[in-house]
């Protein structure tokens, strides 16, 4: 996206320009929509959680600054409103600890597995394509947030440290353990052996 | 050579384009002769390229949702004195809030003190709400911290901190 074109439009919205908020909502609708989904799976809360956010932004739309982008800003709202409503219904797994784990590690250490990587699999077939979506439900919704952000929107590590409000390390350190703990989940799913201490439900 | 332990929780970053030049030489030096963490990093790019494939495949009807979303923004605006007085004022005033509660309970407290006729102790682990005077509790509400001030004639205060995050 054109953070200039966002900027320009940002501004006229600002001065009540209606035409360019409807801009601005056009050309992000699908984004928000697809990361609502990813977070809250069911595509009526997603839609429900996208429109929701756009409202904010344009609640907040006066004392939006310009500090980081408007695509930063608006994921940041709509990534809290996705977590806001796990809350509420009583299915959040936070993770606030961010050490290392030694035994994921470890985990890692194993050799990867065929039945995930190698050419065979560069086409999704339907029951890898379902196995992907319970492994990524399976996550702790700061998991798969991080995962979401990072490879949905390619968004940059210092992009997700704004997004999520957390730091640049704790970015570094989160996206590793969600994608092994992603890839322990595809291993249990698939019938292999997961190695110890790689797909248990202690988080990071 | 690196060992693979010290490599494999640079992969990630390596494929994201955020490792400094430095680190990225020598990551690139020990991929170059450990077929293991090629393997490891294409599987970190094939379960990202799988994630957008199946996203890329959910599709929803966009037709009317910045109409929708129009029509909520000027219900918003046309309730927006409402709301500013409502969790906003909350979200801006909240320290000043707290400082107020925290002078109100005290002043409730010191008012209890002053005007309510000591009674004879309780002679047993006597029920909070029967204690004589008023009495203060820690209490873990789960999400928040927070205390409950109990005073007499079943006049309870409860007082919430913010979110624990």
């Amino acid at each position: 996206m054109n953070e200039v074109e966002d900027r320009t439009l940002v501004r006229a919205a600002q001065k009540g320009d209606q035409n360019a908020f409807r801009q601005l909502v056009e050309r992000y609708q699908r984004r928000i929509y697809q990361l609502a989904l990813g977070m809250m799976k069911d595509p009526d809360d997603a839609m429900d959680i996208a429109q929701e956010t756009f409202v904010r932004v344009h609640r907040y739309l006066p004392s939006f600054k310009g500090d980081s982008s408007f695509f930063t800003w608006t994921y940041r709202i709509a990534t809290n409103l996705c977590l806001d409503a796990q809350r509420k219904k009583g299915r959040l797994t936070r993770v606030d600890a961010e050490e290392g784990d030694e035994a994921e590690i470890e985990a890692a250490m194993d050799p990867p597995s065929a039945a995930l990587a190698g050419p065979q699999r560069s086409v999704l077939n339907e029951e890898l394509r379902g196995k992907l979506e319970e492994a990524l439900q399976g996550l702790s919704e700061n998991h798969r947030a991080i995962l979401l952000l990072r490879e949905l929107e390619g968004m940059s590590y210092e992009e997700l440290a704004k997004v999520l409000g957390i730091r640049k390390g704790t970015v570094m350190s989160r996206l590793f353990h969600a994608r092994l703990k992603m890839q322990n989940k595809l291993r249990e799913y698939l019938g292999e052996d997961v190695p110890e201490g790689g797909g248990g439900d202690e988080e990071v | 050579m690196k060992r693979c332990e010290e490599v494999v929780p640079l992969l990630g970053p390596m494929l994201d384009k955020a490792l400094p030049d430095d680190d990225r030489e020598w990551v690139e030096e020990h991929l170059a002769g450990c077929g293991s963490c090629r393997d490891r990093q294409a599987l970190i790019a094939a379960q990202g390229q799988a994630l957008r494939d199946l996203y890329a495949r959910k599709t929803a009807d966009f037709g009317g949702f910045a109409d929708r979303v129009m029509a909520k923004v000027a219900a918003d605006k046309s309730r927006a004195p409402l709301t500013v007085w409502g969790s906003e004022m909350w979200q801006a005033h909240r320290g000043a809030f707290a400082a107020a509660g925290g002078l109100a309970v005290a002043a409730c407290m010191a008012l209890a003190v002053l005007f309510v006729p000591p009674a004879a102790p309780p002679d047993d682990g006597a029920l909070l709400a029967d204690a004589s005077g008023p009495q203060v509790e820690q209490v873990d509400f789960g999400t928040h911290d927070g205390a409950v001030l109990q005073l007499p004639r079943q006049t309870t205060v409860i007082w919430m901190s913010e979110d624990r995050e």
